[in-house]
């Protein structure tokens, strides 16, 4: 890694010497592309989003259709189902497929809520400082005490299962953090010149937020972002593992692996063939988000 | 801590108090009016929501959370001792493997920077730290008890059967293994770098006093903060592993607790895991103190 970067420095010297300067986007890029690990990483996940967006057409089967007499089939049983068949004869092939449909989804709408929560909360601790800034940290402390799987299975059990109440049950409990960040990276920008320049030209808060602070705190975001979004598929995989999380019929890998469990002596492929894909897309989002941060942040790729 | 523990139990209670079905529902027990009212009034369930909570809140300050609905008469502090048992010496063995091995593991890749060794200490921790805890569960049964049959499948049984323990153990463990391991490794190799030690070893030291005595010190501090949160999750149990081994611990009795609706243990279960949270960061707090007198506990680093 070290000899990758001396090597990018030393193109983006030379380049600077013909005068074609990189914007440092395009070095960022340069120094993703150079990271094997990392795009191994990217074609993982790209897979990953891939089978999630193109899961009707990708699917041979429905994946709720059942069929009794083709129940409990073994990976190579049966030609017509490639991985076998589930306890009411479903395709698991199709529900693995729809399987990361559900977590992205999952996960896109948890992460967009906690970004909109984490934005707005830690800006407003950082920003406005004083009795803003007690009530936040107060309130993250209670956030962080809660045992949070504990927790989101009663919030779970609360508000019912389901798609939209498994974001909720993620998404209120996992926001502490990033407005921890937003919050110590405002706190290093309020007193900078250009902010208070465009204070003193009369911008309103919101203006100074969005124009000037956002864009400057972008990289650390993105990076916190690449590395929740897997969290947030290990905790929806992990409550619909546990029973309190996606509803039949929706496929979910967790849920698949929690059925399957106790079959594991006579059906293994029940239970394996979904932690398998929970895994590699797993270790994929952990290579795809070292490389972000190694790209965005010259100084961690060093070590 | 008392204000965060206040509105923790507040919290609690709110959400339990919306929970759909309860354990006197009509059709799990039918009962007749009176003997229902009579068993609310017992439990204090006809008074208002705030009345409940508050008196729920001055008991548990003197260490009565009241009894199980399920099991009847039992004190919950006996029950909880009685799982809290399974789960402490789980989490216990678990941090007792994988806390050492990983500051092994780590300190050794980061001496043998860029061989085999560094690649496979890497392997594992991606492992570890990414892949979830019940996934690796599946593949441990699957591959150690299912396949090639050399572990007994499930169970709890630490004085008659030692080797059911082996298993959730070391699966418990692999996730502070890979991040300690990792964590050592990274701070290691910053501190290696450092200006003391090349002149610890130009004075002539042996590489492995230096390793251990002026570099591994030093690298310890951020390694702490690493370990410090493992600590109150090992010895709270893990609901998701306990379950799938049949581990009779703390985690299973939340789950099996939630679905008879025992509101008292439940309760009890959120408060005191948020009160032993609560104290171990301030152990870490502490431990830090000691290991880097630079820091003061007031927070500010002089």
């Amino acid at each position: 890694m070290q000899a990758s970067s001396t090597v990018s420095n030393r193109a983006s010297v030379a380049s600077a010497a013909i005068g074609k300067p990189l914007s440092p986007a395009q070095l960022a890029l340069r120094r993703f592309s150079r990271n094997r690990l990392g795009l191994l990483g990217t074609v993982i996940v790209a897979l990953f989003v891939f089978c999630a967006i193109f899961a009707p057409i990708l699917a041979p089967y429905d994946y709720q259709k059942t069929s009794a007499i083709n129940a409990y089939k073994s990976p190579g049983d049966a030609p017509e189902y490639l991985l076998g068949t589930d306890e009411s004869g479903r395709d698991v092939l199709s529900r693995l497929i729809w399987g990361a449909r559900t977590s992205l989804i999952v996960a896109l709408a948890a992460q967009a809520i906690m970004l909109v929560l984490g934005l707005l909360l830690g800006f407003s601790a950082g920003w406005f400082g004083g009795w803003v800034d007690f009530v936040v940290n107060r309130l993250i402390e209670v956030f962080v005490a809660l045992p949070a799987l504990l927790f989101r299975i009663l919030v779970v059990i609360v508000l019912g299962g389901g798609i939209i109440n498994l974001v909720l049950a993620i998404a209120l409990l996992a926001w502490p953090e990033l407005a921890r960040l937003v919050r110590a990276q405002v706190l290093g920008y309020r007193g900078r010149e250009f902010v208070e320049a465009s204070h003193a030209l009369g911008s309103s808060t919101g203006e100074i937020a969005w124009r000037h602070v956002l864009p400057n705190i972008l990289n650390p975001l993105i990076v916190a972002i690449t590395f929740s979004i897997p969290s947030v598929i290990i905790l929806e995989s992990s409550l619909s593992f546990l029973g309190y999380g996606i509803n039949e019929p929706t496929p979910s890998w967790g849920k698949m692996v929690g059925g399957a469990a106790n079959y594991i002596q006579s059906y293994w492929h029940l239970g394996i063939l979904p932690t398998i894909c929970l895994s590699i897309v797993m270790i994929g989002f952990s290579f795809f988000g070292d490389a972000v941060r190694d790209a965005l942040d010259p100084r961690t790729a060093q070590k | 801590m008392a204000f965060v523990l206040l509105v923790v139990s507040f919290l609690t209670f709110a959400l339990m108090y919306n929970v759909p079905g309860g354990p006197f529902d009509q059709t799990k027990q039918p009962l007749s009016e009176a003997a229902l009212a009579n068993i609310k009034r017992k439990y204090g369930l006809d008074q208002p929501f705030y009345v409940q909570w508050w008196r729920y809140v001055s008991n548990a300050v003197q260490g009565d959370f009241g009894t199980s609905y399920v099991a009847e008469g039992d004190k919950i502090v006996t029950l909880f001792g009685r799982y809290w048992g399974a789960s402490l010496i789980f989490g216990a063995l678990s941090l007792a493997w994988s806390i050492p091995l990983g500051l092994v593991m780590g300190v050794w890749a980061a001496v043998r920077r860029n061989t085999l060794i560094d690649y496979i200490v890497t392997l594992i921790s991606v492992v570890g730290i990414t892949v979830p805890v019940f996934a690796l569960g599946i593949f441990g049964l699957y591959l150690f008890s299912v396949r090639w049959k050399l572990l007994p499948y499930t169970g709890w049984d630490l004085t008659n059967e030692p080797l059911t323990a082996v298993l959730p153990v070391i699966i418990f463990g692999l996730l502070p293994l890979g991040t300690i391991a990792r964590y050592t490794r990274a701070g290691m190799l910053e501190v290696l770098a450092q200006d003391y030690v090349r002149t610890a070893r130009a004075k002539g030291l042996e590489f492995q006093v230096v390793v251990l005595k002026h570099a591994l010190r030093n690298a310890l501090i951020p390694i702490l903060t690493v370990i410090g949160p493992f600590i109150p999750n090992a010895l709270t149990g893990s609901a998701i592993l306990e379950k799938m081994f049949n581990i009779p611990g703390v985690g299973r009795y939340f789950i099996d607790s939630i679905q008879a609706r025992d509101y008292p243990v439940i309760m009890a279960t959120v408060l005191i895991v948020a009160v032993l949270w609560g104290i171990t960061y301030l152990l870490t707090d502490l431990l830090y103190t000691v290991a880097d007198p630079r820091i003061r506990l007031d927070g500010s680093k002089s």
